[in-house]
């Protein structure tokens, strides 16, 4: 069930950058990426579904840097959806994988995805908006001094990105007693 | 989820293109929303089973009750899986979201295959955030204790004993008393009571004669089990053969009235004098769960086993793989003391086998050790042992039939 799912999401997070750039060697960027995606949901493994995912961010990235395409925004969203509903769709298949589940699991579950996806296309359409006008009110100058200072912002987000997951432990234990509890 | 991220970003930073920049914002507000979510355990478990007190082969039905205090995420519900035990309904594992006030029973049924004492109610539960980034484990232990008996075979046919006792029971005594076995007949002599005149030979004599009968009286049985060695996989051992056999022997005399006790001449020696009745069934059962082997080079002799539990005149059956000479030497002890002495000898070869990949060579091993048993078993025989092999696939009362094969209407001294 999870890989008739996760089957249109790695079709469109690998086709997505297709549409910006039409090319042969994307396509077999793209090939590549599906089989690896493909196999870490069959293999049920996290890694290998990421190793695809990141195949497939290489691939866009390819895409729109060869093609100096204008900002594409549906584009933008509608990757960035299904790259997120593909990370979840084969964590929770792991998860799950041999277990009795309840239906209410998979309607909270499948709630938190839309209503993650929703706030992530709302954010990126503001975010959209905001940089459009900024961009009209004032353009940087291009220069080594903007570059420097666009990679430490980028570094930055990423070391706190780093700290907001790495802070916290993903996994606490605790000893209880069912008849206390 | 991070590596994607960062690789998004350090692409975006490389390319200078916005949209990989737009596409990490879902996955990051998946990190702060799993951030900010808290874990916590408002709930409540309690661990019931359907019985516990089963037989090997049968089910026993757990059931877990989950109670949320709080809107609770995702809880996930494990429990270990005992050694001889499988699922044959439902999975020890599963997920819940359980709402505030509306409890989850959560039910599986779990085959046992071997005797043991099942300890259930250890519960791990742990709770997911609904991304999947943030789990709190939780242990719960709640314990349940299930007791899986050997399975009791029906016996027809038991062997019957030399001498019986003083008790009623089913065996026909060669003693005279009361009872419904008609015997001799005798002239009537002083204190004979008129319902035992025989009138039949009174008319054809001329004179009154009476008809003497036999009482039925019961047997002692000491089953002698040998824990000092098994071969076989976890279940399947020579052990829990003899355990079985033993189980099916118990309750067959004990349903036939008789006094039934129980040694394990093993590492330890361990005793349960005779009696009789449902509780003492129950007692013999008990002592059989837990019975194993227990190493030891020191040699028990039987001289240390009380004459209350090894009475005089009692039938003992002895069940044996024969993998240890010391059982062996017990043996030819007790049939030198004239002990009613009968042996069970449970085959170690198709538990041995069962365990060993099949190769030329391991066939010829098993070839050649069951002619060795073969002429070990026969030396015993010439030694005025009585014994019985027993292969365990095959049935116990065709063993058992085999060996109580006997005159009809035989009388038992006693």
């Amino acid at each position: 069930m999870s890989r008739l799912v996760a089957a249109p999401l790695v079709m469109l997070l690998v086709g997505l950058p297709l549409t910006v750039l039409p090319a042969a060697y994307l396509a077999a960027l793209a090939a590549l990426a599906g089989l690896v995606c493909g196999a870490g949901i069959v293999a049920f493994s996290v890694p290998v579904l990421t190793a695809g995912a990141t195949l497939a961010i290489v691939e866009y990235a390819l895409a729109l840097s060869i093609s100096k395409a204008p900002f594409g925004l549906p584009t933008a969203i509608g990757f960035g959806a299904a790259l997120f509903l593909l990370i979840e769709v084969g964590d929770l298949a792991g998860r799950l994988r041999g277990a009795a589940v309840d239906g209410a699991v998979l309607r909270a579950v499948v709630r938190y995805w839309l209503a993650i996806v929703g706030i992530g296309a709302v954010l990126v359409a503001a975010l959209a908006a905001v940089a459009a006008a900024a961009g009209r009110a004032a353009v940087l100058p291009e220069s080594p001094l903007t570059g420097a200072l666009v990679a430490l912002g980028a570094l930055l987000a990423a070391v706190g990105v780093s700290r907001l997951v790495a802070g916290g432990p993903r996994g606490e234990s605790t000893v209880g007693d069912s008849r206390r509890a | 989820m991070t590596t994607l991220v960062a690789w998004a970003l350090l692409l975006g930073v490389l390319t200078g293109r916005a949209e990989l920049f737009l596409v990490t914002v879902p996955l990051l507000v998946a990190l702060v929303a799993s951030r900010r979510a808290a874990l916590a355990p408002a709930y409540a478990l309690t661990h019931g089973v359907s019985a516990t007190r089963v037989l090997e082969g049968d089910a026993v039905e757990v059931t877990v009750t989950l109670s949320a205090r709080a809107a609770t995420p995702v809880i996930e519900l494990v429990e270990p899986l005992a050694p001889l035990t499988r699922v044959a309904r439902g999975s020890r594992r599963s997920f819940f979201s359980p709402a505030p006030g509306e409890p989850i029973d959560w039910r599986y049924t779990l085959t046992c295959a071997g005797r043991q004492r099942l300890e259930l109610g250890s519960i791990h539960a742990r709770l997911w955030d609904r991304a999947g980034l943030r789990v709190l484990d939780v242990h719960h232990h709640d314990p349940k204790t299930v007791v899986v008996y050997p399975g009791v075979e029906p016996l027809r046919r038991l062997p019957a004993p030399r001498r019986t006792q003083t008790f009623v029971g089913n065996y026909v005594s060669r003693a005279l008393g009361d009872g419904i076995e008609p015997g001799d007949i005798r002239p009537f002599a002083p204190g004979d009571r008129i319902r035992q005149v025989n009138w039949r030979a009174t008319l054809r004599r001329g004179g009154l004669y009476v008809t003497e009968r036999h009482p039925e009286r019961n047997a002692d049985v000491v089953l002698v089990l040998d824990t000092l060695a098994a071969v076989g996989a976890a279940g399947a051992t020579t052990l829990d053969a003899s355990v079985r056999a033993a189980a099916a022997l118990a309750s067959a005399y004990l349903a036939r009235k008789d006094r039934v006790g129980l040694i394990e001449y093993g590492g330890m020696l361990r005793w349960t004098a005779p009696g009789s009745g449902r509780p003492h069934a129950e007692r013999l059962l008990d002592t059989l769960v837990d019975a194993s082997v227990l190493f030891t080079y020191v040699v028990k002799d039987l001289d240390l086993i009380p004459p209350r539990v090894l009475p005089p005149h009692a039938l003992v059956i002895a069940v044996t793989a024969l993998l240890d000479r010391r059982f062996v030497g017990a043996l030819t002890d007790l049939a030198a003391r004239g002990v009613d002495l009968r042996v069970l000898v449970v085959s170690p070869i198709p538990a041995a086998r069962a365990v060993m990949r099949r190769s030329p060579g391991g066939d010829l091993a098993m070839r050649i050790w069951a002619v060795e048993r073969r002429r070990e078993i026969s030396g015993l025989r010439q030694s005025r042992l009585t014994i019985m092999e027993w292969e365990p696939p095959e049935p116990l009362q065709a063993v058992v039939a085999r060996w109580s094969r006997r005159p009809a209407r035989a009388m038992l001294a006693g």
